[in-house]
């Protein structure tokens, strides 16, 4: 058992970018944020042993990490955690001074206003998967994945533009 | 910026601040839907078997009579047939765990529409049991009442001088607040999960 641990916790130390965007896309504050990286390594910890090596290990992590934030719920918070949310200030300040990450801050900020298919959509497509990928990850046909990802792209530029942003 | 641009610096987003722990044990327990709903059927089972088993000595806490006994535990039994059922049906939805290397679609169609047949046994099983449990009650209370003059130990006795008006009005609120209990609660306990993956699966349906 604490070989295979050691074994996906590897595994999980190449790919961990992939947990940490599917995380900020999904969730607007940092607490949620780290809620749900943290769901998402137990979920893959529990699919591990179902894990064949048929596909590769960060495909197959696509698949597990966006089928639990698309069913996840954030939790039920009784107030806001004031020392948290400074945080958050002080990473975006920190973040707003390279243009290169202000673009992508910005891409984030639009993102929170997609719906949960929609998120996983453009996270597919900026991962590099084809219609035909998306669709089979998402179980829906490649002609849906196509039409709806194109709507999805348009919606997020035009939510972009709302931010001032030009795209 | 473009679509280009942006999956370019996509890629290169760093993720070298990113902390994966060096075990899952200090990871909290998982708290999606799906387990929710899993972590609470559990504890009503736990619950509702201790209650059980607490109502199987009821006749000996009482001394009721042997006829009283014989009909107590026919239709106690009864109750516990169609629960044994549901429990079953529970178990093997439990024991299915779910499958995240599942498409999306596949993986929550699953889970909706077993949850969804959960439910509905559930209340089935709710109904099932407040029936019997009527007629439990009404055929103890009919006993109690003509072998009253045997037994000055009654339970029964508790109740002399009390309007029967009362105790009929009592009665049809327990009967009600069972019936919400049946009806309701498995809308309210279980409700807001299957609203939320139906959203999503109807997301993914639209074209």
């Amino acid at each position: 058992m604490e070989i295979l641990e050691k074994e996906f916790l590897h595994k999980l130390e190449l790919h961990k970018g992939i947990i940490h965007k599917v995380a900020k896309m999904y969730m607007d504050n940092a607490e949620d944020r780290a809620d749900l990286f943290q769901e998402i390594i137990l979920q893959l910890w529990k699919a591990y042993g179902s894990f064949k090596g048929e596909s590769q290990f960060s495909s197959w992590m696509y698949r597990v990490a966006l089928n639990t934030a698309l069913i996840y719920f954030k939790k039920e918070r009784k107030k806001p955690d004031k020392h948290r949310i400074e945080q958050d200030l002080d990473v975006k300040d920190e973040t707003q001074t390279e243009d290169t990450e202000s673009q992508l801050e910005y891409f984030y900020e639009a993102v929170q206003q997609l719906n949960a298919v929609e998120k996983a959509l453009i996270f597919l497509f900026l991962e590099g998967q084809s219609h035909k990928e998306i669709g089979k990850n998402l179980g829906i046909t490649e002609v849906n994945a196509r039409v709806k990802l194109n709507r999805t792209k348009d919606k997020l530029q035009q939510l972009i533009k709302q931010q001032g942003y030009e795209f | 910026m473009n679509f280009d641009d942006l999956q370019q610096q996509w890629k290169d987003e760093p993720s070298d601040n990113v902390q994966i722990p060096s075990e899952i044990d200090v990871l909290k327990k998982a708290i999606t839907p799906i387990d929710f709903v899993r972590s609470s059927m559990k504890r009503d089972f736990l619950i509702q078997t201790f209650l059980r088993i607490l109502i199987l000595f009821v006749p000996v806490f009482f001394d009721f009579t042997d006829s009283l006994k014989t009909i107590f535990y026919t239709l106690y039994f009864t109750i516990l047939f169609f629960v044994i059922y549901y429990y079953y049906k529970f178990y093997t939805f439990y024991k299915n765990s779910y499958n995240l290397n599942y498409n999306s679609r596949k993986n929550l169609s699953w889970f909706y529409y077993e949850l969804k047949l959960n439910i509905e046994l559930l209340k089935a099983c709710s109904f099932i049991d407040l029936l019997l449990t009527g007629i439990l009650g009404v055929t103890i209370g009919w006993f109690i009442r003509t072998e009253k003059q045997h037994n000055t130990h009654n339970i029964l006795n508790l109740l002399d001088g009390v309007n029967p008006l009362f105790i009929n009005i009592g009665l049809a609120i327990f009967a009600f607040l069972m019936f919400l209990h049946a009806e309701k609660l498995p809308n309210i306990s279980y409700g807001k999960y299957l609203k939320n993956i139906k959203t999503v699966l109807d997301e993914l349906d639209e074209l």
